[in-house]
């Protein structure tokens, strides 16, 4: 067993060196605002969407909506959970030089409404 | 999760990707109309063409045709002892395909093979797809007007 994760390991270096560029394109492209890279970073498979939405200053339906169309995209996984599905990042963004906005810049305002979301993406979204 | 399965699911996901980026250009030729794209994107491995065609109205000779089309093209997997239908292997937003912006063939191509053209109707859906090629370039411009 331990011979098979050794060369597990070894595939996965190597096929991350051969395929980082266009996870990276992926992920720029697919995360273009500080809010849905938080909100990703945060995916890990044990917070659910209002915990997380609730970090990132959004509602609990743009995590799920989000959610959705990066699993049709690849680069999150859905687990059962009890009660529903919940989604796990594929790739850690620090892996690629992205960098992960703070939480704490995020929550101030997050009562009355999300508190990065710029008016772009307000038109975005509707 | 045991390492062995976040291995293996790591292993995947880069795969995917780097998969699904290498099949763009090719998809962009083969997905390249509306109809073509809905059909791929009911591929679950379960729907039969029965109800595919049901679902779309398409004929199954043309389904048909199309799903040995992807399969050749690297986008579909043929049917196996874990799917009972064709698999589509990637999602149309990994190929980076918006089907909102596909061109519908059959009808349109036939009333502007009649009317444009001056071309007799022809029902038979082999040659519809003939005449649709011909006169796609015309139909673009049709619709560009």
């Amino acid at each position: 067993m331990d011979e098979q994760i050794a060369i597990l390991k070894e595939i996965l270096k190597w096929i991350k060196f051969a395929g980082a560029k266009e996870v990276k394109t992926v992920l720029v492209t697919t995360l273009d605002t500080e809010q849905k890279r938080l909100i990703y970073h945060l995916s890990d498979g044990d917070k659910g969407s209002l915990e997380i939405a609730k970090a990132a200053g959004t509602s609990d339906t743009t995590v799920r909506r989000y959610w959705a169309s990066w699993a049709r995209q690849g680069i999150v996984e859905a687990l059962k959970v009890r009660g529903g599905e919940r989604y796990k990042k594929s790739f850690e963004l620090e892996d690629f030089g992205i960098e992960i906005p703070q939480i704490k810049l995020l929550v101030q305002s997050s009562e009355s409404k999300p508190a990065i979301e710029t008016k772009q993406e307000r038109l975005n979204e509707q | 999760m045991s390492e062995m399965e976040k291995l293996l699911n790591d292993i995947r996901a880069y795969l995917r990707i780097s998969a699904a980026a290498a099949s763009k250009m090719v998809a962009k030729d083969t997905l390249n109309t509306y109809e073509k794209a809905l059909i791929y994107n009911k591929l679950d491995g379960k729907i039969s063409q029965v109800k595919i065609e049901a679902d779309t109205g398409i004929p199954q000779t043309t389904i048909s045709r199309w799903l040995a089309e992807f399969v050749q093209a690297g986008l579909a997997s043929p049917p196996d002892q874990y799917n009972s239908s064709h698999k589509a292997l990637f999602t149309l937003q990994e190929l980076g395909i918006d089907i909102g912006t596909l061109k519908k063939r059959a009808k349109t191509s036939q009333t502007i093979a009649s009317t444009s053209q001056g071309l007799p109707h022809i029902p038979d859906t082999s040659q519809q797809s003939i005449i649709q090629k011909t006169l796609e370039p015309e139909k673009r411009g049709a619709e560009n007007g």
